[in-house]
This record gives structure tokens, sequence and C-alpha cells, in this order.
């Protein structure tokens, strides 16, 4: 295997809560507590969990939006924890991000030429010219008009809006795209060439993707391997096709029942999980999971489980993977 | 030196802006009306001596046996106590008033900006105490603290305009740090500052531009208010001394003669209540100019 493109040991971010006590003890919210992973060149990392499950967080302290509470973070063997903001500049230019809303995230009082060139004005000097140039190639890369050049992000539709943000994060060349739920705020349609696109793009130009989201085919579509997240730890990772057709961990099973199919006719047929994540504040004790896991165990409530290989790329995080488990040999349901 | 071909490049968008806000303008009669009017006024102000049919008339030369003579086609807004032509006068007064409104307003702005951004923009500390500043300011009623501060200054036109910059700016800081803080939480923000942009050029290209909207609006709504104020403070004796002809003072002076010489105090009021509102629907239509969403044609 060749050297990881993006590693993570043991990355924390805690915020601290603010307390209405005067002399109480002072609190935090564990955001991300403790995850390790590596990234390969070339890869498209699905990372996928509830709301609340740290995804967010954890793409933050990888653009250093934040600043990690502990832990390091390797890109391409520089630790971008620790970098000045002079030479963090220039490792900031292989990284870049598409947001969720393109609405949002598009300056509504530029136009699309300065929106896309931003990064160009910012990191290099090209003259008007070679600017208008180069952001009309862009423009033509995400399937836009040339003419689009000169008009502002509320006259397009939302997926071209999707489309200028992805324009914008290729500007310069980056070696890695963080993209946070690409296609949640764009119909349904213009999801399925948004989704295309990503892919061209990627195999043209050897991108490696960090996708989050919610939706599950869109993570199966395009990732090769998947990172499940719960309450700030990564639960389960392995190929994309053997998460979603044998999924260990227990929360990754419940996740994919919980998928709306066409095939389903009612919400009945849906497995949900009960309840909503717990606070990051206080975490369960224990395993994190058993306070909604199906098949919690009295060694859940005491023991952190640890990671554990289970195949080729594939681990999970969870008592009943342990071999000494009765409930192992049987096979999870 | 730049091609002219680059130079288009470089201003087509601005020119294709530039007509989008004439038709904008354009498509509300109230508020092309109201622009029409501003631009006849400032025109006025520009011009006022030249246009005025008796310029002599302006300060203090008197023509007493013309004394408090109702409209005519000879002195058409009638005359004076001291037989000046009202027309004249009340032309004047035009250039008096913008000219005071555009530098109270053009100073409080200068004070205000400044302000507003970086109370939004660093927050914390520095935050606290600017708002807590403009807070003791608008505990007071804006003209009664113009009044005092007026009065405490001595009367006259300069110590009229510092009154008003000094009761006016908390109400524009407070505005412009709404924005600033509303716009910092941006997602854009946000995704310029993942790009690597640098935080000046953060709040030059996405804070201030966003900003700066609402700011233009106010403040030329405020040149009517500012044009009222200092009528207000004139009337009251706190403003413009004689012989200036400042319509508040007119005003003022004409209140001896109320009974008998009706010209006297309606046409400064008319110029007041004609100026104050075209200023106020301009505020309306700049709006409208300024915000790109109303730009779909």
């Amino acid at each position: 295997m060749n050297a990881p493109l993006v590693k993570l040991e043991g990355l924390k971010k805690y915020f601290p809560v603010r307390s209405d006590k005067l002399f109480s003890e002072k609190e935090w919210i564990k955001a991300v507590d403790g995850v390790y992973l590596e990234i390969q060149p070339g890869e498209v990392i699905g990372l996928v969990g509830e709301s609340g499950c740290g995804k967010s967080t954890l793409v933050n302290l990888l653009l250093r939006l934040e600043e990690a509470t502990e832990g390091k973070i390797w890109f391409d063997e520089t630790d971008l924890t620790h970098l000045s903001q002079e030479a963090l500049r220039k490792t900031r230019r292989d990284i870049q991000m598409v947001f969720q809303d393109p609405f949002w995230s598009l300056n509504p009082r530029l136009l699309v030429r300065d929106i896309v060139g931003e990064p160009l004005t910012v990191y290099l000097k090209l003259s008007q010219t070679q600017l208008v140039e180069k952001v009309q190639s862009l423009l033509e890369m995400v399937g836009l008009p040339r003419e689009s050049l000169y008009h502002y992000p509320h006259e397009f539709s939302s997926g071209q809006r999707q489309r200028i943000a992805i324009a914008r994060a290729l500007a310069l060349e980056p070696r890695l795209v963080v993209l946070d739920e690409p296609t949640s705020a764009i119909d349904i349609l213009s999801q399925a060439q948004i989704l295309d696109l990503l892919m061209q793009i990627k195999r043209n130009l050897g991108l490696t993707y960090i996708l989050i989201s919610h939706d599950l085919s869109v993570v199966h579509y395009l990732s090769d391997r998947i990172v499940v997240m719960y309450l700030g730890k990564v639960v389960e990772e392995g190929e994309a096709d053997t998460i979603f057709n044998s999924p260990r961990h227990p929360y990754t099973q419940a996740l994919l029942n919980a998928i709306p199919d066409i095939t389903k006719y009612s919400l009945d047929d849906l497995q949900t999980l009960e309840g909503s994540v717990p606070s990051a504040i206080n975490p369960p004790s224990g395993c994190r999971f058993h306070t909604r896991c199906p098949m919690a165990m009295e060694v859940c409530r005491r023991e952190e489980p640890v990671m554990l290989k289970l195949g080729n790329s594939h681990r999970a995080a969870c008592h009943l993977l342990q071999s000494n488990n009765p409930k192992a040999k049987r096979g999870i349901p | 030196m730049k091609s002219f071909d680059e130079f288009l490049l470089v201003f087509k968008p601005q020119w294709r802006e530039f007509q989008q806000s004439l038709y904008l303008f354009n498509r509300n009669h109230l508020q092309f009306a109201s622009l029409m009017v501003v631009l006849l006024l400032v025109l006025i102000a520009i011009f006022a001596p030249w246009i005025a049919p008796y310029p002599t008339h302006i300060l203090e030369e008197t023509n007493v046996q013309d004394k408090l003579l109702a409209p005519s086609t000879q002195y058409w807004f009638g005359t004076d106590e001291l037989g000046r032509d009202m027309f004249s006068r009340v032309l004047y007064g035009t250039r008096i008033s913008l000219v005071t409104a555009l530098i109270a307003v053009f100073i409080s702005l200068c004070i205000r900006i400044p302000l507003g951004a970086v109370a939004g923009t660093l927050g914390g500390f520095v935050d606290e105490v600017i708002m807590r500043l403009t807070d003791i300011f608008l505990s007071f009623p804006p003209l009664l603290l113009s009044i005092a501060i007026a009065a405490f200054l001595g009367p006259s036109l300069q110590n009229a305009i510092a009154a008003i910059v000094i009761s006016w700016w908390p109400w524009y800081t407070r505005l412009i740090r709404g924005q600033a803080v509303s716009i910092r939480e941006r997602q854009f923000v946000r995704a310029a500052l993942s790009i690597g942009t640098p935080r000046s050029k953060i709040i030059f290209n996405h804070v201030l531009p966003n900003t700066i909207a609402p700011v233009i609006v106010q403040a030329s709504m405020d040149i009517g208010g500012v044009i009222l104020t200092i009528a207000a403070l004139s009337f009251l004796g706190l403003g413009a001394q004689a012989p200036t002809p400042e319509w508040g003072l007119l005003i003022s002076t004409s209140r001896t003669y109320f009974l008998n010489a009706w010209w006297y105090s309606t046409f400064p009021g008319l110029a007041i209540i004609v100026t104050v509102l075209a200023f106020n629907l301009i505020g309306d239509g700049i709006r409208e100019v300024l915000d790109p969403k109303t730009r779909k044609i």
C-alpha cells in the first residue's frame, strides 16, 4: 500500500460548554473523540452517521476552520495541526470544499467570475484576461455555458449553483475535495447529474474525495470506502460493498435498514432506531451506542469496544464481534 | 497599458448593471419622480445664486418699501418683513440644507461604518464596549440630545451638524454591527475561509458589500431626517442664525407675521416637505436597485 494522502491520528475536538453556574466543573462537548483514519490517494471516502455525530466537525478540523484539541492530521506527510498560518496557506490549496447548500455558500453580491475566480486571485497573480479564460474553462468543465461569467448566483437553479461551487473548488487543482452533502439541497434529477459530474471529474483529474451525506444511496454510488461515525467515534469502516452487503456493527445495520426504498410501501417496513443521538456532553459509558442498541449486553455498559479487524480493510468496534462472544458465533442477524 | 478589449472585459458587467439599475428605478413611477426631484434639488443647490431672481436679497440687503408683499409676478413667493424676495431665499435655502445634510451624514458614516464593522467582526470585549456606549446614547431621544448638545456648544450651523452627528451615530453602528455579525456566520464566509482567503479580503469582498446596501438606503433616508432636524434646531434658534436663509429659520421668523402673511411660512415649509419626501422615497428605490434579488428581470 502506498503512503496515505490523509492520516488522522487520535483526532479530538472538545467544545467548552457555557455554564450558568459560577463554580461548576467545566463541561465539554466531545464532538470528535479520538478518530483514526487513513485515506489513500484517489479514493472516495463516504462519511456517514446521524446529525450530531461529528462528521462536520471532523471536516472543519481537516480544513482548519476549527483547531483540533488533540491528535494529528497528516496531509501528505505534513502535520496540519501545527502549521503556521503562512505554511497552512500553501497546503490549503490542495484541500478544497464543496458546501451543502449552494445558495448560502455563494456570495450573492459577486459575479460568477469573481466567485470562481476568488481562489485564483488569492493564490495566483493573473491578469484579467487570464483569469477570465481560466474561469471560462472551469465553467466548461462543470458543464455551464461560458456566458455564466457575468451573472449572479441567484440567476441559476440549485443544480447550476452547485456546479459553480464545484468549479470554485476545482480552480486551484486541489488533491482532496471535501463534499459536504453536495446534493441534499438539489432536486432529484439534478442530483444524478451532479453525481455523474463529480465522478467524471474525479476520473479525469485523479482527485480524492471525502463525501459526507445522509443519503446512503448517494454514498453507495460514489464511495470506494465507507466510514460510519457515531457520537464522535468511528464505529465501522470498510469497502462500500462490504458495508452495504454485510454490515457488522448494529448501528450500521440500523442505518441501512432505515433507507426508504421504493420497494418498501409503508413506514412500518422501515426499521428505525428509537430516540436520537445522546448528548455529546456526557456520552454514555462503555460503548456509546448501548443506549439504543437492540443487542446491548452487560459488557457494553462497562467497557468500550476496541476496533477489530474483520477483513482486508473491514474494521468495526463492537463487543458482539469479539471471537469469545457466544452471540458472535451464531452470527449477527 | 491595458488594451481596449481588456477594458471592455473588466467593465462589461458594470455597464450591464448600470442599465439594469436605471430600468429598476424607472419601473416605479413614484421612485422615478423622487429621483427627478432630488436631481432638480441638487441642480438648484448648485446654481442657486445664479437662478435666484434677486441674488442680493439672499443675505443682508433690505428693501423695506416692498415688505410683506403677497406672491405676485414680481415676487413669486412674496417678500419677508425686510422686503426680501422669498423665492430667492428659499432657493438658496436648498443649498444650505443639502450641503449640511450631506456633511452630517457623511461624517456620521465615517464614524459608524468602521465602528460597526469592527464591533461585528471582532466581537468579544471590543464589541461589548462599543455596544454599551451606543446603549448610553440610545437612551436619549435623538432630537432632545441634539438640542442639548447644540445648546451646550452654542447656536451655529456647524454646531448643529456636530450635534446631529453625535446624537445619530449609534443607530447606524448597531445596524452595521448586526449586518456584520449575521454575514460573518454565513456559509460563503466559511467557504472563503476554507479557500484560504485572507481576513482583510473577506471583510472587503464579502462582509462590507453585503453590509453596505442597507447602510446606503438608511443614509439616503437620513438625509431627509437630518434636513428636518437641522430645520428644527434652526427653528428653535439653535442652528443657523439670521440672516442665513435656512428653511427652519425662515419658518421661525415667519411666526410673527403668520396671521397676515401666509406665504412667508408656507413656501419654506413646502420646500422642507418636498425635499424630505423625495429623499425618503429615493431610499426605497435605492434598496430595490442594490438588492441583487430584485434584479431578476
